[in-house]
């Protein structure tokens, strides 16, 4: 009994040396600078294991978790050409799989690798408060490769477009919308440009005969929904590195109401089904004929190959996405960046591979051919190759011409610095408000409430 | 002398009780190590670290006890501590019923089709839990999912099974299926263990097959239904991995705090909030013990636990 007790408060003993060393260290870090810390160790990566086989021997070694589609040859193409580093590629997982690993190795302080890849929506939470996780590049002369790339992602990965760096952009989903031409055809009804062409095309559709429906509203979409309000220029999350304190929330304004009116309204009617998005059976909705129109981020444009249960007959078409009116903006919705993070061995050398890894014909090549990632690099988006590209699936239409100019003219928006729980909240508000016909009014209003109590609670300043 | 010779004894069966004690304290050894490291040591690290709390802004300061009582007075916490009890209150005896009902079968008519039997109920539990829910995930899936033909054949709709209104039935069917012959198993062995000397002297006093599967066998096996029933009530107070699979379907149906183990998972993993996390998981803990203890008094008569 006494032995145990002995070993018991041994244990406790133990971990509260843990603890508030773990507690002091995040002290210090944040007296020093409002950055995270940066490292230069060399060789600490000399055992590192990896996915990928490294050929050339004795050559320092960077860590990247990416989960980019033929990784695995960009990789094996960055590592030939270079002599001075060589890349160490993990899948760590996708998304939030690799998040919670990021999660697990911030909370363990160690086994984060040096570079990882990052979507825009969750860079400001690896920013934030204690949670410095992610480098500034800017030390780096990040800063001055602002111009290679579109201005909406530049804003996005420097939080508001200041002289803060914290990713370098990768891909990004510019919205658009992909179209079943043999169905508007075959029903004689004219592909809409507007919302409101959209609603009346999707009535006269149902009218004329057809069993499915123009289209689906996501209230489980998490981005989508952002980029939806945003198209409408209504601006619900504000965060920037100049007020890192600061955060605003706003879906009470006119803008979102009217978006989330006209979905409630389209919903209502029957003019489109509310299913949850990026589930088996939704993309199988999306090829076999339930819907007419995928108004959607450009990514999707390649995921439909090879989904099983697909319509045989379809046309597909890409266009832009229907617009409010002739000032509505351009929108994005996610794409991704790589980040370099403060458990970098040698951050120098990180950030290198960080801001140069794409930086290549040859990768960039592999990125958009084999990977299906939309480019972020102007170089590219302006290059007659890209533009001509055509794709089969889509009749050959050159889809480049309709989604890159939407990319260029992307200015940007801001996330959250605790993005994965007010996609949650807004996931459930907007449930409600498309399928239980909820007050929307009042469901913004409330959704505004637990996200602005959120904030303060977290100790961030909420605009008013 | 005879004093003496006590003495000895009792002397000698000191040491010998030491030398057993050392021999005991080997064997279980392996198991203590084990027990320490994986059960004591990471408990007692959550409690810890449930006394502390957490905001992205200042990071973790020392608070005591307020996150219980922040837990205690969370609506998410309350909403999904109730959900499960109503779970519970569905499930346990549905599938309890049904364990006992198949296990009484079983036991009565004793050819090939009984163990054959016993091994088709039995099946479900050898599939790990995960794939069990992915399959039935698609077996509800309106597009994908064969009810749909299968309903359709009588010119039917097939039930909305992962509506909202839906879920409910659903997840208790999964459970329902998984489990059932877990239980089952459990209760059949319990009813051969009984002698068959009983069941002769009941029919030789004119007792019905019925009547000696309910008035006999049953209350014989009530030990074993009490341990099926913790284990049940256990189970579904900590319900967690079929709601999660299945909410990859339906994310806006299932909620990410749909029961109290998701809404820890989800603090931890999804919002960083560790500390709060190890208060959720930590306050479950303690009213999972608290309903264990509450219904093993309550049947202390049945399981024959009492003193």
């Amino acid at each position: 009994m006494k032995k145990s007790m002995r070993i018991a408060s041994t244990c406790i003993a133990c971990l509260s040396i843990l603890l508030v060393s773990a507690c002091g260290g995040a002290d210090s870090g944040s007296k020093e600078a409002n950055e995270a810390p940066i490292h230069s160790d060399a060789k600490a990566n000399n055992n590192a294991k990896c996915q990928n086989t490294i050929k050339k021997q004795g050559v320092e070694k960077v860590t990247v978790w990416a989960w980019y589609p033929a990784m695995e040859k960009m990789v094996d193409t960055f590592n030939d050409r270079h002599d001075d580093v060589q890349v160490c590629w993990t899948r760590a997982g996708s998304g939030q799989t690799q998040y919670q690993k990021i999660a697990t190795a911030v909370k363990a302080k160690s086994g984060l690798a040096d570079v990882v890849q990052v979507e825009y929506d969750v860079i400001s939470q690896y920013v934030s408060g204690v949670e410095k996780h992610i480098v500034n590049l800017n030390q780096f002369g990040a800063d001055r490769l602002s111009n290679k790339f579109t201005k909406g992602v530049w804003n996005s990965v420097s939080l508001g477009g200041g002289k803060s760096v914290y990713a370098i952009p990768v891909d990004q989903g510019p919205y658009i919308m992909m179209y079943r031409k043999d169905i508007f055809d075959k029903y004689g009804v004219k592909v809409p440009t507007t919302w409101q062409e959209y609603e009346q095309a999707g009535k006269e559709l149902r009218q004329k005969g057809f069993q499915g429906h123009i289209g689906n509203y996501e209230p489980s979409g998490n981005g989508s929904n952002v980029t939806l309000i945003a198209q409408n220029k209504g601006k619900v999350y504000e965060y920037s590195a100049a007020q890192p304190d600061k955060v605003g929330v706003n879906f009470t304004s006119q803008e979102s109401k009217a978006v989330m009116e006209y979905w409630q309204r389209l919903a209502k009617e029957g003019t489109v089904t509310t299913d949850d998005a990026y589930t088996a059976e939704w993309y199988k909705k999306i090829v076999d004929g339930s819907w007419a129109t995928a108004v959607c981020a450009s990514w999707l444009v390649g995921s439909l190959r090879g989904i099983s249960g697909a319509d045989t007959s379809a046309n597909w078409k890409v266009a832009p996405a229907p617009t409010w009116d002739s000032s509505t903006p351009s929108v994005n919705f996610g794409g991704s960046s790589l980040a370099v993070t403060d458990q970098a061995k040698d951050t120098k050398m990180a950030a290198k591979v960080a801001m140069e890894f794409f930086d290549n014909p040859d990768i960039q090549q592999i990125a958009v051919t084999e990977s299906g990632l939309f480019p972020t690099w102007t170089a590219i988006l302006h290059s007659d190759a890209f533009k001509n590209m055509t794709d089969p699936f889509y009749g050959d239409q050159k889809i480049n011409n309709v989604i890159a100019p939407v990319a260029m003219a992307y200015k940007g928006y801001d996330f959250l610095p605790f993005q994965p729980y007010a996609y949650d909240e807004q996931t459930k508000v907007f449930t409600d408000i498309v399928r239980n016909g909820a007050d929307v009014s009042g469901s913004l209003q409330s959704l505004n409430t637990t996200l602005s109590n959120y904030a303060t609670q977290q100790g961030f300043t909420v605009k008013q | 002398m005879p004093s003496v010779n006590v003495h000895h004894i009792a002397m000698r069966s000191r040491t010998v009780s030491r030398k057993e004690n050392a021999w005991g304290w080997f064997f279980t050894a392996p198991f203590a190590v084990i027990f320490l490291l994986f059960l004591v040591v990471p408990l007692t690290y959550a409690f810890y670290v449930s006394l502390f709390s957490y905001t992205q802004l200042r990071g973790t300061v020392f608070s005591g006890l307020s996150n219980y009582s922040r837990a205690f007075t969370d609506p998410i916490f309350i909403r999904g501590m109730g959900r499960v009890i109503v779970y519970a209150v569905v499930m346990v005896p549905v599938q309890l019923i049904l364990a006992l009902v198949l296990a009484l079968v079983i036991d009565s008519i004793k050819n090939r089709f009984s163990s054959f039997s016993r091994l088709a109920f039995f099946l479900p539990y050898a599939i790990p839990v995960v794939i069990g829910a992915l399959m039935w995930g698609f077996l509800y899936s309106q597009q994908m999912g064969p009810f749909t033909s299968i309903f359709g054949i009588f010119g039917m709709k097939a039930p909305a099974f992962l509506s909202p209104d839906g879920i409910f039935g659903s997840l208790v069917n999964v459970v329902t299926w998984q489990w059932t012959g877990y239980y089952m198993v459990i209760l059949y062995s319990a009813l051969q263990s009984v002698p068959q000397e009983i069941y002769e002297s009941a029919r030789l006093d004119g007792a019905s097959e019925l009547q000696i599967a309910l008035k006999i066998k049953t209350p014989i096996i009530a030990s074993s239904l009490v341990m099926v029933t913790v284990f049940s009530l256990i189970g579904t107070l900590q319900f967690y991995t079929e709601p999660m699979i299945l909410r990859n379907n339906v994310p806006s149906v299932i909620a990410p705090e749909y029961t109290p183990n998701m809404y820890a998972q989800a603090l931890a993993f999804n919002y960083n909030q560790l500390n709060y996390s190890a208060t959720i998981s930590f306050a479950l803990g303690l009213l999972v013990v608290l309903f264990s203890v509450v219904f093993m008094r309550l049947t202390r008569h049945q399981s024959g636990l009492e003193d």
